[in-house]
């Protein structure tokens, strides 16, 4: 079953990928996604790093006129940094490979099953 | 009734697994810089994927990624079902989503000229007559930070 992992961090974690931190940060997320390849849990070019969320961009309609405002919507103590797609057999895989990502500490990982293929 | 919705669904299934295969297949591998589209749905626009709405919120999809796929510019994407089906999980353990924030109801990873484009493909998804809302945030190309690593390469971050 396909599950996708949503990987949210604080602003200061996303602040340390220009920081004097920057090759701890990346190298464990390289880690991480490298691990998640090799064990052949990742569904692959399913995934993406995202830019920080002062890179965003987000539309919506309000009383009928287009809204574009740049930056995320809320403001939320954490954001997006990226997504994967696993496939796994169980709930409880996909939580166990969640529970090894680097933003756990600073953030959180959202678990959401992908609605199935009709192939099943 | 079940029968009935049931073979909606799996009628609508099909619709996407069209749409999205190669009924029109992109003559090469999408270019250009590479976006992702977030959507946030409404909690109703979940309850339209199987209830009596179903038909017609999976043909607004189909077409919409339809489009993108003809169009040579879809890479991948995903959607993802309701929220009381996920979980977080953060320093504390496991909890339900968190509604601090827009939820993320499915996602496209895209190839667009530019931002501008990747903002006009998104404008037109179906998320915004929904009542929801898309946000379209630039990829990072992951080589850079493999720079230096031997090994695979085969990680998939925004890599096609």
């Amino acid at each position: 079953m396909k599950y996708s992992l949503l990987f949210y961090e604080t602003a200061e974690e996303v602040g340390r990928r220009e920081s004097e931190s920057a090759g701890e940060y990346w190298g464990a997320w390289s880690a991480y996604i490298d691990l998640l390849a090799n064990e052949g849990v990742m569904v692959l070019g399913a995934g993406v790093g995202l830019h920080p969320p002062t890179s965003a961009t987000t539309l919506r309609v309000e009383n009928g006129k287009s809204l574009v405002q740049d930056g995320p919507v809320a403001d939320s103590k954490e954001q997006l940094g990226g997504i994967v797609v696993l496939d796994v057999p169980t709930l409880d895989d996909a939580m166990k490979w969640a529970s090894k990502a680097p933003c756990i500490s600073a953030g959180a990982v959202e678990i959401r099953p992908v609605l199935p293929d009709p192939e099943g | 009734m079940k029968l009935i919705w049931n073979n909606l669904i799996a009628a609508a299934a099909c619709a996407i697994t069209l749409a999205s295969s190669a009924l029109v297949k992109p003559q090469e591998a999408p270019t250009g810089p590479q976006f992702v589209i977030l959507f946030s749905e409404p909690i109703k626009s979940y309850e339209d994927r199987t209830n009596q709405n179903a038909q017609a919120y999976w043909k607004k999809w189909t077409d919409y990624i339809g489009g993108i796929q003809a169009s040579g510019k879809m890479s991948a994407g995903s959607a993802l079902t309701h929220p009381d089906l996920g979980l977080l999980l953060d320093e504390k353990g496991l909890g339900s989503i968190s509604k601090r924030g827009p939820i993320v109801s499915g996602f496209l990873v895209i190839s667009a000229k530019n931002l501008e484009e990747a903002k006009q493909i998104g404008m037109k998804s179906p998320a915004i007559e929904e009542g929801g809302s898309v946000q379209v945030r630039p990829v990072l190309p992951m080589e850079q930070h493999k720079a230096g690593q031997t090994g695979s390469g085969q990680t998939g971050m925004g890599i096609r």
